[in-house]
């Protein structure tokens, strides 16, 4: 198992390389460089200064040496400074983590929660009311843009019902309440759509699993149809579902951008895109780096998950 | 048909089982009736689509419905018809009185739980075992049906073991709650040759030592000749002869008998052309009117095109269906 | 585009004559292609949405008299009417109108990059896949990068390279096709990859092999027609996805600039008026919603008639 995990782990190094280059390629392509950044914002235009900025920032170098450098400085963290507030990059992104694994953890779990039952049952129901209304609404949940799902809980639940903040957050080890206040809408929003994927997955793959033999094995030594179903065929059916789950929360750590924003949710998606309309481009390309790197570990993590929920792969 | 005497385990009166598939109904196992004895190993032979699977679902009540249906017929065991019983009562019938071995234990036994985990399920829920009671009834359970050192593979998964050996893990899985009878579908099929007769031999062993009734389903007629006392002929959902083993295969009755009996491959000296039956089985989904083999059948005559033949007895205890004995009759 | 695809298997399918199974059943898809779609009320639904959808976005200048773009001011925000079908926005023009032809701009988008990524992924996925080896080992390692990215983050790249660049109008839609499209190739070159490898093992191939059939000839002609199945349902699938990627761009303010029709930013837009005029964020919405859900609704219907596994169900 060692072995595996050292090599999947060897396997992320081009992977992460890919990554690497496509985030600086795009500051690249960015028309004029950093220095105008800069000189734009003190109005000095000198070529003097010109000159000892690009020697300071290194652009009179070949590319290629620039990539190195970079690298070599990203792997250590060092992602250089916001060209807004000044700051660390690497600070300014370590401050929004927490905020999106929290939104993506919690929104994640509510689905789950939904989602598993409600695709469990709609399987052993099949083609019952049960099933229709979980179909369609599951249906919905993907059709629907996010985001306007987002506005539309906003208007419901804060503007007419006047129950749940419409956008903010609070520290939730500070004051637990606000806080849970401020998560509702947001992780209604995230485990909507997750939901829905959920329980579609959930759905077809216990609708497979209750066509295999063991099912009726189970059925055919005396034991009662709730453990047959919650218990043996559930655990085959949920290998797949934890499965894609994970590749979701890995993927919706970068993809709150949106409901970060609509919520001002303070996380590193929100981060990123303020970043990308202030031209904040250091703290962008550290951003989308960083946000790679977790998607990559997570991918890994969920290889190993699966692996060892089930026992025919083996770790070769 | 036969009053259930107090000798017999099971009777089967005139089940019927039906799916209801998107391109049509389904007639896959029609009017079909006969008994078991205690203590006897009935053999129920025919093709693959021949209903004989689905009657041993049937009896075990694991028809899913919808999409089938049991629409006419009772299933008798010890008198009293599984049909009408409750989910609880069939659920206190399944493994402590009748037990069922798969045709494919790799399929058949749940991937992501070890054996050991199977098997003591099944003996804690019937006979209400500790953990670590069932543990220990689950060794002596493996190297009852021949599995070297079975401490050692108590927590091993389906997949590792080969497969003449997950057969027997199935068996203890069936043999677990000391049921009276077994319903082995096709057991030897999915089995390398050189494994086939061991299992075959292990099974009909286990049955004379505990005991217990059986219900061999096979398509392979040879093997009947081996194991069982007593044997069914399916075709296409309907029994077409019925009788002893010894008489079956002295004078069959029914065509089909005769055309698989001659498709036996003989090793014994008695030199003989193996002759194939022409054709094959008929779509379950658009039957042939009348009698279903007629199609294939060299005998047929127009009467056979239009009605179907029922069960007559021929000698006795001996019953056949086919139109060919009502000429003979008359 | 699934029936421009389809015609051409068609041609292929009747032109080599039934080698392996998936060919044999495309054919008979195709040959009553309604009656087919019959059989799974999803995708009869589904079918009937995209017919209307289609049928809106080519009819747009007939449907409507209005200019989407003209402002009115003494016009605005009115409920709806007889004169406006779906009222008006906040700049007195037609919601109707301008639903209809942003959805016209977003369904061309959706269908070129959806087309794009295929044409990129398949070739991709087909060549690595035949190929196998140390070719596939690297091709499938850039593809791993490639998906490394997380949501909207290469999308958002993409978009604010455009935006610096100052890239405006159909230009800028290109971008955008080329960024959906692109993004959209590791998944195409994926399955077709996959398939490649199943298809390989098979018989048919060794079969025209022995006869002689040069190895690309046997990739594209042999393998091709049988791994389209899968792909024509994730195709499906992924339009829908790329609706809301676009929609979800856009109304973070960097898709399309906003005079032009967007679903996505004229909802961002009514996003002010929420409170006094909610139907102006409503309409776009359903817009979106109604789109994705056809094409969802249609994707899911030709995987159970394609999925030979679900016909009993």
């Amino acid at each position: 198992m060692l072995a595996y995990i050292i090599r999947r782990v060897a396997y992320l190094v081009p992977v992460l390389l890919v990554l690497s280059i496509v985030v600086f390629t795009f500051v690249e392509m960015l028309p004029g460089n950093i220095i105008d950044t800069l000189v734009g914002t003190e109005g000095n235009n000198d070529p003097e200064v010109r000159k000892i900025l690009e020697k300071e920032y290194g652009l009179d170098q070949p590319v290629y040496v620039r990539y190195a450098k970079w690298l070599t400085r990203a792997v250590q963290g060092d992602f250089g400074n916001s060209l807004v507030t000044r700051r660390p990059v690497a600070v300014e992104l370590m401050a929004g983590i927490p905020a999106t694994v929290y939104l993506a953890v919690v929104g994640i779990s509510l689905s789950m929660l939904i989602a598993v039952p409600l695709g469990t049952i709609a399987a052993v129901r099949r083609n019952t009311a049960i099933d229709y209304t979980a179909q369609v609404t599951s249906l919905i949940g993907i059709s629907i843009p996010e985001f306007w799902f987002a506005i539309l809980c906003v208007l419901f639940f804060s503007l007419y019902l006047g129950w749940l903040p419409s956008s903010g957050f609070a520290n939730p080890f500070v004051d637990p309440w606000a806080s849970l206040k401020f998560l509702i809408l947001p992780a209604a929003a995230v485990g909507f759509r997750q939901a829905a994927y959920t329980t579609r997955l959930t759905r077809s793959s216990m609708l497979d699993e209750m066509n295999k033999e063991y099912v009726d094995t189970a059925r055919s030594v005396g034991l009662s149809e709730g453990k047959v179903i919650f218990k043996y065929t559930l655990r085959n059916a949920m290998i797949p579902t934890i499965t894609i789950s994970g590749l979701q929360l890995a993927n919706l750590l970068g993809g709150t951008v949106v409901l970060e924003s609509i919520f001002a949710w303070p996380g590193i998606g929100r981060a990123i895109f303020e970043a990308i309309l202030q031209r904040d481009y250091p703290l962008v390309q550290a951003g989308v780096l960083v946000l790679g790197v977790i998607v990559v570990v997570m991918n890994l993590l969920i290889d190993l998950t699966y692996r060892l929920l089930n026992p025919r792969v083996k770790f070769a | 048909m036969a009053e259930t005497v107090p000798n017999t385990v099971l009777a089967l009166d005139d089940l019927t089982v039906r799916f209801h598939l998107r391109r049509g109904d389904l007639t896959a196992v029609d009017g079909v009736s006969f008994a078991i004895e205690r203590g006897q190993t009935f053999g129920l032979v025919g093709e693959s689509g021949s209903g004989k699977s689905v009657t041993a679902k049937a009896i075990m009540r694991l028809i899913p419905d919808p999409p089938g249906e049991i629409p006419r017929g009772r299933i008798l065991f010890e008198g009293s018809n599984i049909l009408d019983k409750s989910n609880a009562e069939m659920r206190g019938l399944r493994g402590r009185h009748i037990a069922m071995v798969f045709q494919e234990p790799m399929s058949a036994l749940n991937p992501v739980f070890t054996v050991c985990d199977q098997i003591s399920d099944a003996l804690r829920t019937n006979l209400g075992l500790s953990k670590a009671e069932a543990r220990e009834r689950v060794v002596e359970l493996l190297s009852l049906v021949g599995i070297p050192s079975p401490h050692k593979r108590l927590d091993s998964y389906v997949h590792e073991f080969s497969g003449g050996m997950r057969q027997r893990v199935m068996l203890a899985m069936a043999l677990s709650c000391n049921p009276g009878f077994l319903i082995a579908d096709e057991p030897t099929t999915a089995l390398d040759v050189t494994i086939q007769a061991t299992i075959l031999e292990l099974i009909t062993g286990m049955i004379e030592r505990l005991g217990m009734s059986l219900l061999f389903i096979t398509h392979n007629l040879g093997v009947v000749a081996h194991a069982c006392d007593r044997v069914g002929v399916m075709y296409a959902s309907h029994i077409v002869e019925l009788g002893d083993k010894k008489e079956i295969f002295a004078h069959p009755q029914h065509p089909y008998t005769v055309g698989l009996l001659h498709s036996i491959p003989r090793l014994d000296g008695q030199a003989k052309y193996l002759t194939p039956i022409s054709g094959s089985v008929c779509n379950m989904m658009e039957p042939p009117a009348g009698c279903k083999f007629h199609p294939r059948c060299a005998h047929a005559m127009d009467v056979c095109r239009r009605e179907i033949p029922k069960l007559k007895e021929i000698a006795p205890g001996h019953l056949a269906a086919c139109h060919l004995h009502d000429r003979g009759a008359a | 585009m699934t029936e421009i695809q389809a015609d051409k298997l068609a041609e292929l399918a009747v032109r080599r004559p039934a080698i392996g199974g998936r060919m044999a059943r495309w054919r008979m898809a195709l040959g009553n292609a309604w009656h087919e779609l019959r059989k799974s009320r999803t995708a009869s639904i589904g079918a009937v949405m995209l017919v209307l959808l289609f049928g809106a976005c080519i009819a747009t200048p007939w449907i409507t008299s209005y200019d989407p773009i003209k402002q009115n001011y003494r016009e605005r925000l009115q409920p709806p009417s007889e004169k406006h079908l779906l009222g008006t926005d906040r700049m007195g023009r037609d919601i109707y109108t301008r639903l209809l032809y942003g959805g016209r701009r977003l369904v061309a988008i959706a269908l070129l990059a959806v087309t794009f990524g295929l044409s990129l992924g398949i070739p991709y996925g087909v060549l690595s896949g035949y190929f196998g080896g140390k070719v596939d080992t690297v091709a499938m390692r850039f593809i791993d990068g490639l998906l490394a990215f997380p949501g909207l983050l290469f999308y958002l790249l993409v978009v604010t390279l455009a935006r610096e660049w100052k890239i405006e109008g159909l230009a800028n839609d290109a971008v955008l096709v080329f960024a959906l499209g692109f993004a959209f190739m590791p998944e195409v070159a994926r399955l077709s990859r996959g398939s490649v490898l199943a298809e390989k093992q098979k018989e048919y191939v060794e079969a025209s092999r022995a006869v002689g059939d040069s190895s690309l000839a046997i990739a594209l002609r042999q393998i091709l027609p049988n791994i389209i199945s899968p792909l024509i349902v994730n195709a499906t699938v992924r339009l829908g996805y790329v609706i809301l990627i676009i929609a979800a761009l856009s109304f973070l303010g960097l898709g399309t600039p906003p005079p032009t029709p967007d679903w996505g930013s004229d909802l961002a837009a009514a996003r002010d008026y929420m409170e006094t005029a909610p139907l102006i964020a409503a309409f776009p919405g359903l817009a979106i919603c109604y789109t994705v859900l056809a094409f969802n609704l249609f994707g899911d219907g030709l995987r159970d008639i394609l999925d030979p596994r679900l016909a009993e169900r």
